[in-house]
């Protein structure tokens, strides 16, 4: 084993781009509560300990069996991502440097007290804060090498016998088991060696095949079951449809733009040719994720941060053809792009990972209907944000744009309108989902008590329209303003409130940037809001 | 329509304002649940008198309006579903608030229960001649939240002349143990002591009781032990030292047992002996005759996992600390008393039994993907899951969570027991709500410029 894996390293190293063959990216791993492709595993691993999917271009599932066979290699390569500059301070490295050698990390003198500290917070479950969530996630990444290098994550044989669902992992392996495995690392070595020729490429996966037959032999479970739903997320994997869909709404976006500046029709068709071929992509993407997953994509942050811009170019293309206006396609094709570009750009913050559900959610019918109407609420509401924010630039020129106004605010009006209606349908279907499950229809638990105070500020601002309290820019700017509580209830729960309040610094989740974000809006509004008072006063 | 005086009842400025002024509070609420927690934001906001206020003036607003809008038309059908509603889910909650019961039981697996743990406290004490037949001496309802016990004095009479007075009172406390002396000449021996080589040292306290009469502290291969008597003649060990209590109150026994053979002597506070064992040395550090462990509790200014409520009393002259649902014992001559600072227990009317437990996990991974309990309620057995409740005597059970222990086995079931009478008050009122937004969509607005169409 050891001279393959030296010999394989050195060719690895060399040679720049290498591609496994597609059965040993389809081979099934137990892992996470769930069989996986390696394929993902891999990339998830790559992901946790470098920070993105691609290291050098270099095949994930290769990648990682390398580090199985030469881990000495890898032990001193550089590539253990550590960006938290306290945690640096406190381990005494360098704040130049944002990747360190496994051996540098593993054999730290501070490291063990650290970790022992990071336990006792754990134990009484105190919120950790930047350091310590850097610190967690610099011990899952020595967990995650070390548990490649012994192979006991590679969980790829599965059990025998049908009480246990645990699958065997390589260290379980009888002899004869071990070989079959080992023909697969022969093989690899020998394809990246010949640079993916045809030919070793057939060799690699007649060895997966050969291996994948003794492992399910004599089990219950047929890996034909798994099969499709591997290919499926192997496919998933490489095909990125989220990404491509954020490509074609900017292509969008750039019609839309040309269009305002030169006029010429064509530019208009292309805005709905990119507009509808993005949201296909959009969609696909759901189709296959929903098909991997076998549920409803709405059970992780990451997930809710694709589906709340769907929405949102739904309620647009009815709101903008309600109205007859351009401008609730072109801001919801706004929200779609700044929506799937934060998925795609933040992946240690927004896991893309499928985890399987905590007990309580799984019940599916009540989550796919309350999670489901809620999101699709804050998708209205993010469009009345964004018609709100153009609402307020007309504002800037209240006589010129008055016709364009009157438009904009009614559109605000619509979508507000269907928001509230699914706000308040949803968070009382959590309560009731909350009552079927643990009798308890109210708690005043921070995600639900934020969801009604987002309907609260929503029912203010239609309150106060309807006795005239505030016109088209109170529109505007409460939308505007609103979304703050819609922002809150969605992002600041999970990552403010329940990192707890004194957290702060990079990596804490994104805090800062969402706050500025906040910050800048309410400027906004007030510049606007002063500069109509000046005016209205001369 | 409303007098002109109570106008003012029915505006929408009011109503704007109280719905902000919810949001408001609601949010302050959530921001004490993340500093503190969930129960301790319940207390402080959101069963405050400000919140069930505003509440109140929501509802008043609400009928204020609708009976401002007499006569009513049928335009005014969404409207008036929608605040009928609201005001049926607020009078729902005032029952679910006075009638209702929450709490959980908690089951060890095979253990028996009959009664609910609820969040209302009490402060009961309880006496026993023999250890098995229990006499309630006095059973009341507390709030030390509310009532302050260093503002105010609390007692509680135990008997024509005797009663336990409360001292203090921490909502957030940390329980920390120490060795007391105890007059109680039945109580067993402590030894706290040093032990230091060049290549490790090691501090320790061990405590004799009646229950254990034997207490030992391993080092490697090494042991120093405690007993409350001198070991039989023929005893024999190899590598330990064996304390037991000398005739006075200065010294303590001890028998050393290294590769040299054995030595008897006695050693003083502070005295230091050379143990044989490479080059370790133990100092004695403290002996106490008869003491007990005792726990006291450190004020905490935010809770954590482990943290507890604690409270301080004084009963029979001596102060004592008591834990939540900590259960404390004091041994006189002839009797027993029992202290209880907890949760108020009501009876379920019946007795349940946890014949069994079953935790499905994820496939290979320790997380739970569901659970259940076998619960035997006396003429039948029931299964109780998630999303899968038992209803009895108008309670309901659910399955809520367990406890497991390190190896991932689980120890105890804790069902979350529930009774509301007002769920069906709440429910009709949401329907109404929901009846009356869909209406919204089905009606001209008054004047408007726009209209929806089926």
């Amino acid at each position: 084993m050891k001279k393959i894996g030296l010999y394989f390293a050195l060719l690895f190293f060399s040679f720049p781009v290498l591609a496994a063959s597609s059965a040993l990216k389809e081979l099934p791993v137990q892992n996470g509560g769930r069989i996986k492709p390696l394929d993902t595993l891999a990339s998830e691993s790559i992901r946790l300990v470098y920070g993105k999917t691609n290291y050098q271009g270099k095949d994930p599932s290769t990648l990682v069996l390398t580090w199985l066979l030469a881990p000495r290699v890898w032990a001193e390569t550089e590539f253990v991502q550590l960006k938290n500059h306290k945690l640096k301070k406190a381990l005494g490295l360098s704040k130049e440097k944002d990747f360190y050698s496994q051996k540098q990390l593993a054999s730290n003198p501070a490291l063990e007290s650290l970790l022992q500290n990071l336990k006792v917070k754990q134990d009484k479950e105190i919120k950790l804060g930047a350091f310590d969530q850097a610190l967690s996630r610099l011990q899952g990444q020595l967990l995650r090498l070390n548990a490649f290098q012994s192979g006991s994550i590679l969980r790829i044989a599965p059990p025998k016998d049908g009480k246990d669902e645990t699958w065997q992992s390589i260290n379980d392996f009888s002899a004869d088991h071990q070989l079959k495995f080992a023909e697969i690392l022969k093989t690899l070595t020998s394809h990246v060696a010949a640079v993916e020729s045809k030919k070793t490429s057939k060799a690699l996966d007649e060895a997966v095949k050969a291996y994948e037959d003794f492992a399910f032999a004599g089990t219950s479970v047929k890996i034909e079951d798994y099969k499709t739903r591997l290919k499926a997320e192997v496919f998933f994997n490489s095909a990125h449809p989220f990404r491509y869909a954020w490509i074609v709404y900017t292509l969008a976006l750039l019609s839309i733009f040309f269009f305002w500046l030169w006029g010429k029709g064509a530019f208009l068709k292309g805005f709905g040719v990119f507009l509808f071929l993005g949201f296909l992509l959009h969609l696909f993407g759901f189709l296959i994720r929903v098909y991997i997953s076998g549920r409803a994509p709405v059970s992780n942050m990451y997930e809710t941060v694709l589906w709340v811009p769907f929405g949102t170019i739904l309620f647009g293309f009815i709101i903008g053809k309600w109205n007859k206006s351009l401008l609730p396609h072109v801001g919801a094709c706004i929200v779609a792009v700044f929506c799937l570009i934060l998925s795609d750009l933040a992946p240690v913050i927004l896991d893309p990972s499928i985890q399987p559900l905590e007990a309580v959610l799984r019940s599916n019918f009540w989550l796919l209907v309350h999670v489901l109407t809620i999101t699709i609420s804050y998708s209205a509401f993010f469009l009345a944000f964004i018609l709100g924010d153009f609402s307020l630039f007309y504002h800037l020129n209240e006589n010129k744009y008055r016709k364009e106004i009157a438009t904009i605010t009614t559109s605000i009006y619509r979508s507000l309108q269907i928001g509230i209606v699914l706000l308040a349908v949803g968070t009382i279907l959590g309560g009731v989902w909350a009552d079927y499950s643990w009798g308890r229809f109210w708690g005043w638990d921070p995600k639900e008590t934020w969801a009604f105070i987002a309907l609260m500020g929503y029912l203010a601002l239609l309150h106060a329209r309807l006795v005239g309290l505030i016109k088209s820019f109170g529109m505007a700017a409460g939308s505007v303003l609103a979304f703050s509580l819609v922002i809150m209830a969605w992002y600041g729960v999970n990552f403010w409130l329940g990192a707890g309040l004194h957290s702060y610094g990079f990596g804490s989740g994104g805090v800062e940037y969402v706050s500025v974000f906040v910050m800048l809006h309410i400027f906004y509004v007030l510049f606007v809001g002063f500069y109509l008072k000046l005016k209205n006063r001369s | 329509m409303l007098p002109k005086k109570l106008k003012f009842l029915a505006s929408i400025k009011l109503a704007v304002f109280v719905l902000l002024s919810l949001g408001v509070i609601s949010a302050v609420g959530t921001f004490y649940e993340s500093l503190y927690n969930a129960s301790y934001a319940k207390l402080v906001v959101y069963q405050s008198f400000w919140m069930v206020a505003i509440q109140v003036l929501l509802a008043v607003n609400l009928a204020a309006v609708m009976v401002d809008r007499l006569p009513w038309k049928i335009r005014h059908l969404p409207f008036l579903l929608a605040h009928i509603g609201i005001i049926l889910v607020l009078i729902g909650s005032v029952f679910t608030y006075f009638f209702g019961i929450d709490g959980v039981m908690l089951f060890p697996l095979g253990g028996k229960n009959r009664f609910v743990q609820v969040t209302q406290k009490e402060f009961s004490v309880y006496s026993s001649f023999d250890g098995n037949k229990f006499t309630t001496l006095s059973n009341e309802d507390v709030n030390f939240f509310k009532n302050d016990p260093k503002k105010q004095k609390i007692f509680f009479d135990v008997s024509a002349d005797q009663k336990v007075e409360v001292l203090d009172y921490y909502i957030f406390a940390e329980s920390k143990s120490q060795v007391l002396s105890s007059e109680n000449k039945e109580d067993g021996p402590a030894v706290r002591f040093f032990i230091e080589g060049s290549r490790a040292k090691e501090t320790g306290w061990l405590v004799a009781n009646k229950i254990f009469k034997e207490v030992e502290q391993t080092m490697g291969l090494a042991k120093v032990k405690l007993s409350m008597k001198a070991p039989a003649g023929d005893y024999k060990a190899e590598n330990e030292i064996y304390f037991y209590p000398g005739s006075g109150e200065e010294k303590i026994n001890y028998m050393l047992f290294n590769k040299l053979g054995q030595k008897k002597g006695s050693l003083a506070i502070g005295e230091v002996i050379d143990t044989g064992w490479m080059d370790f040395k133990l100092r004695v550090l403290s002996y106490k005759p008869h003491a007990y462990r005792g726990t006291y509790f450190d004020k905490l200014d935010f809770p954590h996992a482990m943290s507890t409520e604690a409270v301080k009393i004084k009963f029979m002259e001596k102060e004592y600390w008591l834990g939540l649902n900590q259960p404390l014992k004091v041994f006189l001559k002839d009797r027993v008393y029992v202290l209880n600072y907890g949760q108020k227990r009501v009876d379920i009317g019946f007795n349940m039994k946890l014949k069994n437990f079953k935790v499905g996990r994820y496939q290979g991974s320790m997380q739970a993907a569901s659970y259940e309990s076998l619960v035997d309620v006396g003429d039948k057995e029931v299964l109780i899951s998630m999303n899968e409740p038992y209803k009895r005597n108008g309670l309901t059970f659910y399955q809520s969570s367990f406890q497991e222990d390190e190896m991932g086995n689980p120890t105890h079931s804790i069902l979350s027991v529930n009774k509301d009478p007002g769920r069906w008050i709440k429910y009709l009122g949401c329907l109404l709500i929901c009846l009356g937004a869909a209406f919204l969509f089905y009606f001209k607005r008054r004047g408007g410029k726009w209209k929806f169409v089926k």
